[in-house]
């Protein structure tokens, strides 16, 4: 059956394992234990985590636009100490810190049982000092080299970069017991939208300890790995550029006597590729109130403010005459033209009003031009003009030629851009609104008594082709859409981010420009409508605003002045698009005014103060975005 | 045929009648299930009553699944081994079928699919598998002559070997594949394979694990990318455990802390303590006497398992008794052995104590067939060369 020697060799290995694990158990419990009774009666392990260093955010130029920078800090582990020992060092520690006793005994409050808990930061070299020399009167007391993010230019593109925050009670939750309460997370904007690869991956150190908690014994260690430093599109310099033009706009408002709410959007992309080279936004705050603790009521102020909002991503307002080159695109593409007109080159003396039975039935309603005289008009006047009662005319046209889709107009505009979230890698974007009789009907099925009104007629046409009424868009949806306008139909996503590198300073992952969609537009077209463009800022409604520049041959865009409600007047939001070099389009600068009067006198300005400083050899911006590997 | 002679002879009624079940094999058994269930509260039920579930929960089910393997051990008993003889190839077949069955449709736990339920019940084919292996071998190497195994049916053995073992690889599990790996190998040897014949097989082996690891530094480094991805689930946790699970055993002492002492501190920081770290409870909580005694039972089992083979009626039931003994070691000493720090964690359970149905009950049925065995042993000791 079984030769013996070969059941003798089996039995004598499996005896040989069991007395392995008998004496490793033997070694366990009874010889190590006796080596350290004196020491302790129980081990443990205690782990101290090690925080990755944040990644920096930095423009395309290499300037860090956030990094971090070491702060002495107070800690206290509280598992080291009772409440009753808790409760003293709180009214010892406020009194050697010079503060109110919540400002410690809050942080402590709100921290689980025990966490470590960040006590103070920014010590003094004295307080940090007393510690340590009376460490046994401070237990659980630590003072530690925290990394503290710092954003060195303050409000400088504070919306595009957001700002980061320590756990909140609703991260503990999502995140069980992985995270601690002085943990930072990215709350807003890039520091959000990118928030895990900035953070890095969380290391520890793991140490056996005896009971009175010296270390008996180094185990492990996982070394953390700091997070990749992120390298914007945003270019700092022209960044500031477009902050003192939002200034200024806001200054020449309040000079014509109108009263702004103080809510200005400005942005400039680049029209080859999508990126965005400047965002800047109105009221704003700075990211590093965020860092310490923030007391309520400071909260509160910068809530109430709105400063939080990137407007250009999050603030919708009715675009006004800057939307009239979608139509006039419309027009060209789609051949359609007023009443008694054929062709762009093709005009009539305007009418100062247009009666139309436009609101349902036996309600007539006359609609009346901002500009009584327009005179003998064509397309390309229309656009210079800004003239409404021919774009009223382009949409009777297709309200009344029943060969002609109802919506042609909104579905260019949504082909654009419009209507819906642009996809830039930010968080939080509106979808602004682009209206037509399927809109209408969906809001009133949705909710009839919020929305009575389910019908859709010819005048909410004739007032969505001026970009009135129910139509809404973003800042960056005008930016994106005049873009394509004038590029030959490419519309961008938009994106803020151009490349991650890490410690190494190494290129390690790239965002690519990326095209939404490619609008099949005719290249006639766009050169007909840059020629346009340039016509509104050298003879047109921006005319004033653009005299004597040195450039003025190499700008265009297109002013808007959009009425607040139908019944208040004189309370207007103002709006210009430029886009430069007009012949050779580059870079396209939106700004909003909300209630800042006339897009002329207002928007424009300020956006020819950008257009010039972007063309201007000495301070034009000295990388173009996404074509190299940007600083170290 | 000489072994239709021994056959011809063990078919007497009274042959059968006459031998007396093992007694400490039946004990032991009995011994360990009780045991089980107490751990099994003792290591879950703080942290259920924390949680607002039934505190004897966990080791009411215990008991229900050791009331079960007790059955199926009985079962095993009564079938007569001749039957698994003739049932071997069927028995292997439906495990490799279930072992691929459980790759399509099994669930996935810890990045590992080797489950599946039906109706409420999980069942993890792997488990059973090894059972099947060891008796299909059996059947294979029954016929074979000491020292005079034949090249083919070597390779025969190795091919019947690797199809559950790839299948088990793929899920993957690690733990399990070895044991399967090793099993099969002591029961070559015990079968009579030429020293240079175990040398390939070793070295074959050998490179399956080579291979297995390489499956395994796969996983790890997709791990890695998900933890940097994911930093909430980072794997520190799989370094703690072992550390965790020493001090918690050292913190026993000579007598342990007692049970249902301990549970509070230490063991509430040790995943799956009532599965594959379940012996941690024990060191813990019984200390050096309590661990030092669950493996000497453990050793007592394997020696009752050595003496069936030393007198079994036939070489296969030689074989069978063999291939549990080798299994059943193989998991005791790589899981306490994990427990200890001197193995790496691999998920395999302490047969007849970590809670889980599957491992019992086919432990079970495993150490039933070898009481069958026993009970139909040849009254008069073979000798060797009666085999010729």
């Amino acid at each position: 059956m079984i030769h013996p020697w070969r059941l003798a060799t089996l039995g004598i290995t499996f005896l040989a394992l069991f007395t392995m694990l008998g004496v490793r158990l033997w070694f366990l419990q009874v010889a190590a234990v006796e080596e350290n009774s004196a020491k302790a009666a129980r081990n443990q392990v205690q782990v101290i985590y090690q925080q990755p260093a944040r990644g920096e955010i930095r423009d395309i130029n290499g300037t860090v636009l956030a990094g971090s920078r070491p702060s002495q800090t107070l800690l206290l582990d509280r598992a080291e100490v009772t409440t009753d020992q808790e409760e003293d060092l709180v009214q010892r520690l406020a009194v050697l810190l010079g503060v109110d006793q919540s400002a410690i005994r809050n942080p402590i409050n709100s921290a689980r049982s025990g966490s470590i808990v960040t006590l103070a930061r920014d010590i003094t070299d004295e307080v940090a000092f007393e510690i340590q020399e009376y460490q046994d009167e401070y237990p659980g007391v630590e003072v530690a080299l925290v990394p503290v993010r710092i954003y060195p230019h303050e409000t400088l593109a504070a919306h595009v970069l957001g700002y980061t925050g320590r756990a909140t009670s609703a991260d503990l939750e999502r995140y069980s017991d992985r995270v601690r309460t002085d943990e930072v997370f990215g709350r807003a904007g890039v520091e959000r939208q990118y928030d895990n690869v900035l953070r890095g991956t969380e290391g520890a150190e793991v140490f056996t300890v005896s009971a009175d908690r010296s270390v008996w014994q180094f185990t492990d260690e996982v070394n953390a790995q700091p997070g990749w430093n992120v390298v914007l599109t945003i270019d700092a310099d022209v960044s500031r550029n477009l902050k003192e033009a939002l200034q200024y706009a806001l200054d020449l408002a309040r000079e014509q006597e109108e009263e702004p709410t103080g809510k200005v959007a400005g942005l400039v992309m680049d029209v080859t590729d999508g990126s965005i080279i400047a965002m800047e936004s109105t009221p704003d705050y700075d990211p590093n109130a965020f860092v310490g603790s923030l007391s309520a009521e400071e909260f509160e102020i910068i809530q109430e403010n709105n400063a939080l909002l990137n407007l250009n991503v999050r603030g919708t307002f009715a675009p006004g005459s800057t939307f009239k080159a979608v139509p006039y695109v419309v027009a060209v593409e789609e051949d359609i033209w007023p009443e008694e007109l054929n062709g762009p080159e093709d005009g009539k003396e305007l009418l100062p009003k247009l009666e139309f039975p436009s609101f349902g039935e036996g309600s007539p309603q006359v609609f009346t031009d901002w500009n009584p005289n327009h005179g003998w008009t064509n397309l390309h006047g229309a656009l210079i003009k800004s003239a409404d009662v021919y774009f009223w005319e382009v949409a009777l046209g297709v309200w009344e030629d029943n060969s002609k889709d109802e919506s042609i107009i909104q579905d260019w505009a949504r082909d654009l851009g419009y209507g819906a979230p642009t996809g830039i890698d930010l968080p939080g974007e509106a979808a602004g609104i682009m209206p037509d009789r399927e809109w209408r009907e969906r809001l009133h099925e949705q909710n009839p008594v919020a929305f009575p009104n389910g019908e859709w007629y010819g005048g909410d046409l004739m007032n969505t082709v001026i970009g009135q009424g129910d139509l809404a868009a973003t800042p960056l949806q005008m930016a994106v859409s005049y873009a394509a306008l004038v590029n030959g139909g490419t519309v961008w996503r938009p994106r803020v981010v151009d490349h991650f590198v890490d410690t190494d300073g190494n290129v390690v992952d790239r965002r690519e420009p990326a095209a939404v969609r490619q609008v099949d537009l005719d290249p006639e077209t766009t050169a007909m409508l840059r020629r346009d463009l340039a016509g509104v800022v050298r003879e047109g409604t921006a005319a004033g605003a653009f005299a004597g520049s040195p450039y003025l041959n190499q700008f265009g865009g297109k002013t808007g002045t959009s009425q607040i409600g139908a019944f208040v007047d004189d309370i207007d939001t103002a709006w210009f698009a430029g886009v430069a070099p007009i012949a050779n389009p580059k870079y396209v600068v939106v700004i909003v005014v909300e209630e800042g009067g006339g897009g002329s006198a207002v928007a424009a300005p300020a956006v020819r103060r950008v257009l010039e400083y972007l063309l201007d050899p000495a301070t034009a911006p000295r990388r173009i975005p996404g074509t190299e590997a940007a600083s170290r | 045929m000489t072994s239709a002679v021994i056959r011809g002879r063990g078919l007497t009624a009274s042959a059968y009648e006459s031998r007396r079940p093992d007694l400490v094999l039946m004990g032991t058994l009995l011994l360990l299930g009780v045991l089980s269930v107490l751990m099994i509260y003792s290591a879950s039920a703080p942290q259920a009553e924390l949680g607002g579930r039934d505190p004897a929960g966990e080791a009411q089910k215990q008991a229900v699944i050791v009331f079960v393997g007790l059955v199926v051990f009985a079962v095993g008993s009564i079938i007569e081994h001749r039957s698994l003889h003739t049932a071997a190839p069927v028995m292997y077949g439906a495990a490799v079928v279930a072992l691929a069955i459980v790759l399509v449709w099994g669930k996935e736990v810890n990045n590992a699919v080797s489950w599946f339920e039906i109706k409420g019940f999980q069942f993890q084919p792997s488990e059973w598998a090894k059972p099947a292996v060891i008796v299909m071998l059996a059947a294979l190497l029954a016929p074979a002559v000491e020292n005079k195994i034949g090249w083919r049916r070597v390779l025969t053995a190795l091919g019947l070997m690797a199809i559950p073992v790839g299948l088990i690889a793929a899920q993957p599990d690690l733990g399990t594949l070895l044991a399967v790996v090793a099993l099969s190998i002591v029961m070559l040897f015990a079968a009579g394979a030429s020293l240079r014949q175990l040398g390939l097989l070793i070295g074959s082996s050998g490179l399956i694990t080579w291979f297995a690891y390489r499956q395994e530094w796969l996983t790890l480094v997709e791990n890695r990318i998900d933890a940097w991805l994911n930093p909430e689930q980072n794997a520190l946790a799989v370094a703690f455990q072992p550390l965790q699970s020493q001090i918690a055993i050292g913190s026993g002492g000579f007598s342990g802390r007692g049970l249902f002492e301990g549970s509070q501190t230490n063991l509430a920081f040790i995943p799956e303590q009532t599965t594959d770290f379940i012996f941690t409870a024990v060191g813990e909580q019984l200390g050096f006497i309590g661990g030092a005694l669950l493996i000497a039972i453990y050793a007592v089992i394997v020696w009752r398992l050595l003496r069936t083979a030393a007198a079994a009626e036939d070489r296969f039931g030689m074989l069978v008794a063999i291939g549990v003994a080798a299994m059943l070691a193989f998991h005791v000493f790589v899981n306490v052995g994990m427990t200890l720090g001197i193995m790496p964690v691999t998920g395999i359970p302490l047969p007849f104590m970590s809670a889980g149905g599957s491992s019992f009950t086919a432990m079970a049925f495993a150490l039933g067939m070898t009481h069958s065995i026993w009970l139909h042993r040849s009254k008069v000791p073979p000798r060797v060369s009666s085999l010729g």
